[in-house]
């Protein structure tokens, strides 16, 4: 019997799941700020996300040459994505995420500390449009 | 002449003694950075402790080195980060903050705190392999 390729048959449910709808613009911040024993990370992002009928990408920034040096702006984006696919029922994909801001610290700041920040910009963004509980007065 | 000789000698021991926590498996202060330690599993236990209460232990770079310790490594960036993990970690137990005590332990072992410093804390092959994880400053050329 042969073995299902379980990776290629979540990636394709992934790509062809239906898309959830972002209800408003909502701007977040995301931050990664850890210390690793001989090293520390930091990385701190500011997103606009906006609902949009795909999944549009935008840098808007005034460091943006120095963020994108590194590819630190291309790791904060697949960051979000890492959560923005996966961590609801539905992904959400029709999003335009709009990078406003970037802190990068000279000695601190690498690659996978902007995935973290991307990540954590990410759930962010699901706590800002989770429905509120009102209580009743 | 004698009575001052002793008081000199006890002011240094008591600076370079508990204030600076003191390690069995190494010499004291600055005689460490010359000589090369002797690498025991009290030691790497007392940096999986240090690095636990951090939070970093499960990191794979500092895993990464602490394998390569077990299996006998002693290139010069596994003995500074050996060293820098039992240094920050005595200095903590002092009573510095992290940050104080990483830059001090730094100083001590002579490395420029920057972004390049990791370079000479952690194993090329160790930062190629985690490459991302690390500042591109520190990159191995």
């Amino acid at each position: 019997m042969a073995a299902m390729n379980y990776f290629e048959k979540w990636l394709t449910d992934l790509a062809q799941r239906q898309t959830m709808l972002l209800p408003k613009a909502v701007r977040v911040a995301g931050v990664r700020d850890k210390i690793l024993g001989p090293r520390s990370d930091y990385a701190k992002i500011d997103v606009l996300c906006e609902p949009a009928d795909s999944l549009e990408i935008k840098f808007d920034l005034p460091n943006l040459q120095e963020a994108q040096q590194h590819g630190y702006l291309d790791w904060a984006v697949m960051g979000m994505l890492d959560v923005l696919m996966t961590e609801n029922t539905y992904p959400l994909r029709n999003v335009r995420l709009t990078i406003k801001g970037a802190d990068i610290d000279s000695i601190k700041s690498n690659q996978m500390a902007f995935r973290h920040a991307g990540r954590n910009a990410a759930r962010n963004l699901f706590e800002a449009i989770r429905p509120k509980v009102i209580p009743s007065t | 002449m004698t009575r001052l000789f002793l008081m000199l000698l006890t002011l240094l021991f008591s600076l370079s003694g508990p204030a600076m926590g003191e390690y069995s498996d190494f010499a004291h202060s600055s005689f460490a950075a010359k000589t090369l330690p002797n690498v025991t599993e009290k030691g790497l236990a007392r940096i999986e402790s240090h690095l636990g209460n951090l939070g970093a232990l499960d990191d794979g770079a500092n895993q990464a080195m602490l394998s390569r310790l077990r299996s006998g490594q002693t290139t010069t960036p596994d003995i500074n980060f050996y060293m820098h993990e039992l240094k920050e970690s005595a200095r903590m137990r002092a009573g510095l903050d992290y940050d104080a005590a990483h830059k001090a332990t730094l100083q001590w072992q002579g490395i420029p705190y920057g972004p390049a410093s990791p370079a000479q804390i952690y194993h090329p092959d160790v930062i190629r392999q985690f490459s991302t994880e690390f500042n591109p400053a520190a990159w191995p050329q």
